[in-house]
């Protein structure tokens, strides 16, 4: 048995749209899940981590790639699996005119499970006052809690659960957060954490895994996406100070002030891969530096990094019109950076 | 699930509908038939028959009313002796009619057999375009991926129910017909027509299992019962009265042409006119062709075999997002 519940390699998936080019949501995405644990998949809406999930659980027939959860080759061997997976996938969907309650114990049944069961998940999930109403009268909150409950109820050892946020106070909020690290914690279940907020995936995650424009870009812990290098910004200063802004930009690097670094301000050069280059480009051209300090990151800047740039890079190969629009020269000298990296 | 309750409501409709209409119709429309009955019906023939006898009486032995009269005979001129048996069987002389089931039977079971089919239709539709429609069959097939399975378990389990369905009406019906006729008629059945009715029930049986079937693909290819019953309505309103003035020759061909040939024990006929063109000229006439109700059971079977293939085609590679 491979120590990875779920491994994704090369995936691919466009929607067929009327009058217009198919959509790409997935375009070539490699992911790797290990055994235990909460893993984050941590993306900005319209980055496909529905859409993987979708194709995980069979709803969606991916173009190419290759799929296994536990061992088995999605879709041909879910059935095999099915039985050990858990998911709340996008909107909670249940009949709304029947109580949550009878929802559970419709899916309890069809799934031969003891009605006790049904009970024990609405206790999981705080929901056991209400389960006698009808689902149409639920909040968002109290449909997505009985979303997680109903993927909770076959005790699977692989839950995924798909922005498990949306529509949840502060306080259900955490209560969520706490269920999911209790469930991580178990040992028996891997739990697959999908959500756009960087917090909701920070404060409980061992693992993240970062998606942009279909692509995971990023992969590991949290510390290691901390400390990625070739992502570190540098605040730098020099004598020439506006003339080395310019040969900076030209080299490809994309420049910004920093505020509240004094005056003139410092620059920050983002996302630099080897440091060595930014001071010999500017040694190149006559200019000294006088300050050079790696910045240390926090995840969202990392993510937002990630993401952005990502974003743009593919903008810019795929000459899409927010790349046009924001100028050629500047979308392809980001592009060669992208493939530097 | 709002279909459940609808269900629910509406079988309970159905029998206690059933409990109390039978036996009202039963008592208001139509008469017990008992020695005491008969005789007094007996009695009022007798009476009538006393009045024309005494009328015809009273023509012999009075004179002519005109000139023209009196060239006639008393017999000639009087109306002619009716005894009381020529007046009509005594039932007729019952207050109310007696149920006869060689003239209800028939017919209510066809009545009956097409509102089950428009019943499963609605039910078949309703539940699976639901499903589809509140995207329950998501967390559904989060459970069961294998979507032939879960295709055949819904189609599978409508046709049970709409088989089920039938064979309680037809079972309801005949029992119902029966105690009618010891209760307030005769039994004048051959055994021709009762093998007859028989047949007439698994016709209907098969067009109400026709009809949930037609229900649940629409519903899966639609995704939604209102697509479902657009698509039944278009196809019977437009499509079916366009061939029907445009390609008439087709009638024979159209489902619902042929699911009327199906419970018609005799099939039904259609025409369309025809032009010959011989020595004198152009010559009009109608053709008239009978679709038999084995016609019309093979074509739904085909068309219904083709639209499961599609639907079931459709339904599994579809992305459902
Ligand atoms: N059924 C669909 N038809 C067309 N495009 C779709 C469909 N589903 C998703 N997409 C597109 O695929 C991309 C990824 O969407 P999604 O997986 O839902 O992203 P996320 O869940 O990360 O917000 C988006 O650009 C979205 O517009
Ligand atoms: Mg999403």
């Amino acid at each position: 048995m491979p120590d990875a519940v779920i491994e994704i390699s090369g995936l691919r998936k466009s929607f067929r749209r009327r009058h217009r080019p198919r959509r790409v949501a997935l375009d070539g995405l490699d992911l790797v899940v290990p055994r235990g644990g909460v893993h984050g998949f941590l993306g900005p809406n319209g980055s496909g981590k529905t859409t993987t999930i979708r194709v995980l659980l069979g709803l969606c027939r991916p173009d190419s790639g290759r799929i296994r959860i536990m061992g088995a080759d999605v879709p041909r061997s879910l059935p095999a699996v099915i039985s050990e997976l858990g998911a709340l996938v996008e909107t909670p969907r249940f009949h709304p005119e029947s109580s949550g309650r009878f929802n559970l114990g419709l899916l309890a049944r069809a799934g031969d499970l003891p009605p006790t069961r049904v009970e024990e998940v609405l206790e999981l999930v705080g929901l056991r006052d209400r389960a006698g109403d009808a689902f149409s009268g639920y909040s968002l909150g109290m449909k997505q809690r009985l979303g997680i409950a109903a993927a909770l109820l076959g005790r699977p050892r692989l839950v995924i659960l798909d922005e498990p946020g949306n529509g949840l106070d502060p306080e259900g909020l955490r209560d969520v957060r706490d269920l999911i690290r209790q469930l991580g914690s178990q040992g028996h279940t891997t739990v697959l954490l999908s959500s756009h907020l960087l917090p909701e995936v920070q404060s409980v995650c061992d693992r993240v895994s970062v998606l942009a424009r279909g692509r995971c870009v990023a992969s590991g812990t949290v510390a290691e996406l901390l400390a990625a290098p070739g992502d570190a910004d540098l605040q730098v200063r020099a004598d020439r100070h506006d003339a080395a802004r310019a040969v900076l930009e030209d080299a490809g690097w994309q420049v910004s002030a920093m505020t509240g670094s004094g005056e003139p301000p410092s620059w920050r050069v983002h996302a630099v891969a080897d440091r060595a280059a930014v001071t010999s480009t500017l040694a190149e051209r006559r200019i000294y530096v006088t300050e050079l300090i790696p910045l240390q990151r926090d995840l969202e800047s990392a993510y937002l990094e990630l993401t952005a740039a990502h974003s743009e890079v593919a903008d810019a190969l795929a000459g899409q019109a927010p790349a046009e629009a924001r100028g050629r020269g500047r979308g392809r000298a980001q592009g060669e950076e992208g493939e530097r990296r | 699930m709002r279909s459940r309750r609808w269900l629910r409501l509406l079988t309970l409709f159905a029998v206690v509908g059933y409990l109390i209409v039978i036996p009202a119709i039963g008592v208001t429309q139509f008469s017990r038939v008992s020695p005491q009955t008969l005789a007094d019906a007996s009695a009022r023939r007798d009476a009538l028959a006393a009045q024309f006898a005494d009328r015809r009486e009273q023509c012999l032995s009075g004179p002519a009313r005109s000139a023209q009269a009196a060239r006639l005979t008393p017999e000639q001129r009087c109306p002619p002796r009716l005894p009381a048996e020529e007046l009509g069987p005594v039932e007729q002389f019952l207050p109310k009619q007696v149920f006869v089931p060689s003239e209800f039977l028939g017919p209510v079971l066809t009545a009956l057999l097409w509102l089950t089919s428009i019943a499963v239709f609605v039910v078949g539709a309703h539940w699976i375009g639901s499903d589809l429609a509140t995207r329950v069959i998501v967390t559904q097939l989060i459970q069961e991926p294998r979507r032939t399975r879960v295709f055949v378990a819904k189609t599978g389990l409508l046709a049970v129910v709409a088989l089920g369905a039938a064979v309680s009406v037809v079972a309801v019906w005949t029992t119902s017909a029966a105690l009618f006729t010891a209760a307030f008629g005769r039994n004048d059945l051959t055994v021709n027509q009762w093998v007859s009715t028989v047949a007439q029930g698994g016709r209907g049986a098969a067009l109400v299992l026709v009809s949930a079937v037609a229900g649940a693909i629409g519903a899966f290819l639609t995704r939604s019962a209102a697509g479902a019953f657009g698509a039944l309505v278009g196809e019977l309103v437009v499509v079916e009265l366009l061939i029907g003035s445009v390609l008439p020759r087709w009638q024979e061909w159209l489902p619902g042409v042929n699911a009327r040939a199906l419970m018609a024990q005799d099939g039904v006929i259609v025409s369309y006119p025809e032009e010959w063109i011989d020595l004198d000229g152009t010559l009009r006439d109608t053709v008239e062709v009978t679709v038999s109700s084995a016609h019309g059971g093979i074509v739904l079977a085909c068309l219904m075999t083709v639209l499961v293939m599609i639907a079931w085609a459709d339904w599994r590679r579809r992305d459902l997002t």
